[in-house]
């Protein structure tokens, strides 16, 4: 059954139709949480938040086309959340450095890789969830800024803030030194 | 390729790669709670019967309101407020208690007709009230804050106005014209007086020639006579709440003390005395407790009254003693504290050696003269008055006929001196707080 069927049946309340869609997007949810909030422990609690409130409102939903920025605004706002409940309780929770490739990579990607997760920890978390929505869920401007209830123009003037901080970094960074195997230069 | 295309090409592979983590296994946990809750009906939604836009489908283009910005500039508005009220606070005049020891503030008297206050110590002067009237007989409030007095239409007839200390706010509060009774016993000068509160001013009249009470509104809204079925004269409101007023009264059977509840009219016996016996000057301790008074005779010629404190419900009538050769005492006027009375002591039977003495007001001793002879009395009808802080007694020695000039004494023994200023009007001095 396509996601619309999913929708349509759980919000006439399948909740077996929702635990499908539920798997089929838990991932990206919790990947999407893990770069927002840069801590697996809240990123987990940000995602059971989200799909707790989609199942309880899914009949809010009017397009169930339209259900993939749902779940996706419904976490993000949980996320924010988390980091406001964690900066009111003061909580010291370490950043994690998020780079743990999937697949080998070249010095360049992985140097890349590196000054981009540099240049998102120093973001705010609202500030790493316009990244993520465009550049990773890839929502368009204006859903982002649905999404986060903040002006189109904000979007934009903080994501070109954000990329401009990313160029830099990257531009600034010295070439990455050659590795030497058997004695050569490769 | 430029950074930026580069960039923006590869962010969402580098943003992949970043995000690389574990199987979110506690999906079986969140579903598992998902199963166990229920959906909310469609009908609790309000974009179901509101034209609301679909809040995912609409860009939201208002932003969001900014609460940490409104909740700091209510904090800042908080503080402001705050700030202006304690400034405006401090500005404004604070109230004393009505009753109880307070600061010295201004004395009030009339003089050609007109109303001053004036700085008890160096006499500097300022008409509040003037004008082609006669006005005479101020007298302040207990918290300090107004005073009441009386503008003469006639010989017989009077209306009686409260402003504000400084004169401003002038308010009739007799709105019919009144005939006050004769200031010519005891206590009978004080012929209007504030309520605790400030609310009502106590007036003793006349009514088809008999002494009576009249209440008036201190914000001229009206007044009324309270029946008490006798001649009542010496009115005063009790402390602390005035929910009564003592009065010496004569009946055609009954004669001395009594006291009327204000809200009900009901009149009770205080002290009752034989028609042989005359009293005069009664007044409420500040604390309500106790009344002081002074009586005579019963035999002898001469003067011969003597100073009592009794109970508020008559009992525990207790004279006050004497030194030897001391004939009759009169004139008990408490002390703000509670504590002690000034009276005026005689060492023959008329008035040409009288002297001004503070007493305990338990009696426990004959107490300290504080004025030589000749400078408290000379004949009947003095007034005085405690200071608001209890170190001067200020008032009035002999009759208005005789028009002396204003006396203050030290209760520590220091010198007796005349008022810097020249008037005969009874005495009254502005409490201010401590």
């Amino acid at each position: 059954m396509d996601q619309r069927g999913l929708v349509e049946r759980a919000r006439g309340g399948d909740h077996d139709a929702f635990a499908e869609l539920a798997r089929t997007v838990v991932v990206r949810l919790d990947q999407a949480a893990r770069l927002i909030l840069r801590d697996p422990e809240l990123a987990r609690d940000a995602v059971q938040e989200g799909l707790i409130r989609a199942w309880r409102d899914l009949r809010k939903l009017r397009d169930p086309d339209r259900f993939d920025a749902w779940i996706y605004r419904l976490t993000v706002n949980a996320c924010l959340d988390q980091a406001r409940h964690k900066r009111r309780r003061v909580v010291e929770v370490e950043l994690m450095t998020l780079h743990a490739p999937s697949t080998p990579d070249s010095a360049s990607a992985h140097a890349d890789r590196e000054l981009v997760d540099e240049v998102l920890a120093q973001l705010d978390e609202q500030g790493r969830a316009i990244v993520v929505l465009h550049y990773y869920i890839g929502l368009p401007l204006t859903d982002v800024a649905a999404t986060l209830g903040i002006p189109v123009g904000t979007v934009k003037s903080r994501l070109h803030r954000a990329l401009a901080a990313m160029r830099v970094a990257i531009d600034t960074e010295p070439a990455p030194t050659p590795s030497i195997v058997g004695g050569q230069i490769a | 390729m430029t950074t930026d295309s580069r960039l923006t090409r590869d962010l969402p592979a580098i943003l992949g790669d970043l995000a690389t983590g574990p199987y979110p296994d506690y999906i079986d946990d969140v579903l598992a709670t998902s199963a166990g809750i229920r959906q909310r009906p469609g009908w609790t939604f309000p974009e179901r019967w509101l034209p609301m836009v679909d809040l995912v489908r609409q860009p939201v283009l208002v932003p969001r309101l900014p609460w940490r910005t409104i909740v700091l500039a209510i904090v800042v508005l908080a503080l402001l407020f705050a700030a202006a009220a304690v400034y405006i606070g401090s500005q404004q005049q604070r109230i004393p208690p009505p009753f109880g020891l307070a600061r010295n503030g201004l004395v009030a008297y009339d003089a050609g007709g007109d109303i001053f206050t004036a700085d008890p110590v160096t006499g500097a002067a300022t008409a509040i009230v003037s004008g082609p009237q006669t006005d005479v007989e101020p007298r302040f409030s207990l918290d300090g804050r107004q005073v009441a007095f009386e503008r003469k239409l006639g010989t017989t007839r009077s209306q009686i106005y409260v402003a504000r200390a400084d004169g401003s706010g002038l308010t009739l509060v007799t709105p019919e014209t009144v005939a006050l009774t004769a200031a010519d016993a005891g206590r009978a000068w004080l012929r209007y007086d504030f309520s605790p509160d400030g609310t009502t001013l106590l007036i003793a009249t006349t009514t088809k020639g008999v002494p009576s009470i009249t209440l008036a509104n201190t914000d001229g809204t009206g007044m009324r006579e309270l029946d008490v079925g006798m001649a009542a004269t010496e009115l005063s409101f009790r402390p602390p709440d005035g929910r009564e007023i003592l009065f010496s009264g004569s009946g055609l059977t009954r004669k001395g003390l009594f006291a009327v509840d204000v809200a009900t009219g009901k009149v009770r016996d205080v002290r009752l005395i034989g028609t042989e016996f005359d009293l005069a000057g009664p007044s409420w301790s500040p604390d309500g407790s106790r009344i002081a008074y002074w009586m005579w005779g019963g035999c002898c010629t001469g003067q011969t009254a003597k100073s009592h404190v009794i109970a508020a419900d008559g009992s525990g009538d207790n004279e006050l003693p004497m030194p030897i050769g001391a004939v009759w005492n009169a004139h008990a006027t408490w002390s703000n504290s509670g504590t002690r009375l000034f009276i005026a002591r005689a060492y023959t039977d008329g008035f040409d050696d009288v002297r001004g003495a503070v007493v305990p007001a338990d009696g426990s001793s004959t107490g300290v003269e504080i004025a030589p002879a000749g400078s408290v009395e000379t004949v009947c009808c003095a007034a005085w008055m405690w200071s608001p802080d209890d170190s001067q007694i200020f008032g009035r020695p002999a009759g208005v006929s005789i028009h002396p000039n204003a006396l203050i004494l030290d209760v520590a023994g220091g010198p007796v001196r005349s008022a810097p200023w020249v008037s005969s009007s009874d005495p009254t001095w502005q409490r201010l707080a401590p």
